[in-house]
């Protein structure tokens, strides 16, 4: 073989990774840029308040150095959207995502902090505070997103192998555990807002409702997949099971009266928002 | 691909989707011919390329080669970590590779098993040169040697492979 045969040969080899890898690591890419930027604007704004409007800063820095050192979150973490603690609150839980770097730990800890949402919002509702109430659902839609963005992290990391089915079916089954929990929550803020008046109560009701159906079209799709993907079946408690037939009836009931829907044979969790869930 | 500055994800997915296909194959060539180390490889190349976007200079090279770079350094790792070149797979007798992707004459299966026989560096600069297609200019931006003794190196290599296959 002389060298031109050589070389024409050695041009000629072509070596291409599979379609579907390419759109995994897209995916992947478009996830941590995401992420990572998420966390920068969160830390850039509330360092942007803190220089700019001068709002006792030694103060704050003083709470966050003992919040840091372990002491008493209380002061932060009893603060609701709107107060003046609230950006003390997101930035120790912005610092808390910084030093978790296991994917599956930081979809943990996104699951947590929307308990900590819900519960925000289930306060300021019972205050009537409308303002604060509409902040905590727009937190509370933004919170849902983080939580599918760790979620499609998990499932990338399953389909490499790089974690183990059950390892995800973990956090899976708090998900499915705390979204059934928050439905509950959320529908009896909504019956709550129903009995109220007023232009406020009903932009807060419309707003619920979004944040209802995204929960239901969002989180419940995500932990439906992952049930079709790996066949495997969460596990419902009875106590949970009869709360969800229950959150389920009444989301049902709620959506007839303000659609003004009439489905022909509503039988309870059979049909509906239950199919959603994964049957069970 | 002449980005001066990587800011945006739209500007990853650029470089990704221009640049992931001559990475793969350089990773391939280099680690043993596998896919699976080829695609984690050339995954975690660009996760770097992220994490790294702010020491790229457009003035002391092109994205290309700085990518190529970073590539290296993650094989050099890869070597080091596993402390073995790795176990080439053989592609002798085959018409097509074992790896589904990788589509190859009888001849140039030929090839691609006498090419384990040169060393680390001559494989790297056959695979750099010929096979992905990279300048001279930008093959000696990588291997950090001057732009002669790249061209000599190069020269070597294939006169050596030409040799091996001709035994």
């Amino acid at each position: 073989m002389n060298e031109n045969e050589l070389i024409k040969q050695l041009h000629s080899i072509k070596v291409t990774p599979d379609k579907d890898w390419e759109n995994r690591t897209l995916r992947l890419l478009g996830i941590t840029v995401k992420t990572q930027q998420s966390a920068n604007n969160k830390l850039r704004s509330y360092y942007f308040n803190l220089a700019y409007k001068n709002i006792m800063g030694g103060i704050i820095t003083l709470i966050v150095a003992v919040l840091l050192a372990g002491g008493t979150a209380v002061a932060s973490d009893a603060a609701r959207p709107g107060d003046l603690f609230y950006p003390v609150d997101t930035f120790m839980e912005q610092v808390q995502r910084s030093f978790t770097s296991d994917p599956q730990a930081l979809a943990d800890l996104e699951i947590n902090i929307m308990q900590e949402r819900v519960r925000e919002m289930e306060q300021l509702q019972t205050e009537n505070n409308m303002g604060g109430l509409e902040n905590a659902l727009g937190e509370m839609n933004a919170q849902a997103e983080r939580i599918q963005e760790r979620v499609e992290a998990l499932n990338q990391l399953r389909e490499e192998n790089k974690i183990q089915t059950e390892d995800q079916q973990q956090i899976m089954q708090k998900l499915q555990d705390q979204l059934q929990a928050h439905l509950e929550v959320m529908n009896q803020v909504q019956n709550q807002l129903q009995e109220k008046t007023g232009e406020d109560s009903e932009k807060a009701q419309q707003q619920l409702q979004q944040v209802q159906t995204s929960f239901q079209q969002g989180l419940q799709e995500t932990i439906n997949q992952f049930q079709n993907e790996t066949g495997v079946q969460l596990e419902y408690n009875n106590e949970e099971q009869q709360q969800n037939q229950g959150t389920e009836d009444q989301i049902q009931n709620q959506n007839q009266n303000q659609n003004q829907v009439n489905p022909s044979g509503s039988n309870g969790s059979s049909n509906g928002t239950s199919n959603q869930n994964g049957g069970n | 691909m002449n980005k001066a500055k990587l800011e945006s994800q739209k500007d990853l997915e650029d470089i990704f989707t221009a640049l992931n296909r001559q990475i793969y194959s350089y990773v391939y060539f280099r680690t043993g011919y596998s896919k699976e180390i080829a695609e984690d490889l050339t995954q975690e190349v660009f996760l770097r390329v992220w994490e790294k976007r702010n020491d790229f200079n457009s003035k002391k090279g092109n994205i290309r080669t700085w990518v190529y770079r970073i590539a290296r350094n993650l094989v050099i790792d890869e070597y080091r970590k596993k402390k073995d070149i790795p176990n080439f797979n053989n592609f002798e007798g085959q018409s097509r590779g074992i790896e589904e992707e990788m589509i190859i004459n009888d001849m140039q299966s030929f090839i691609l098993n006498k090419m384990k026989d040169l060393n680390e560096a001559e494989q790297e600069l056959i695979s750099l040169y010929y096979i992905e297609g990279l300048e001279l200019k930008e093959v000696s931006e990588i291997i950090n040697k001057s732009y002669d003794a790249t061209k000599m190196a190069i020269n070597r290599a294939l006169h050596k492979l030409k040799n091996i296959c001709n035994e």
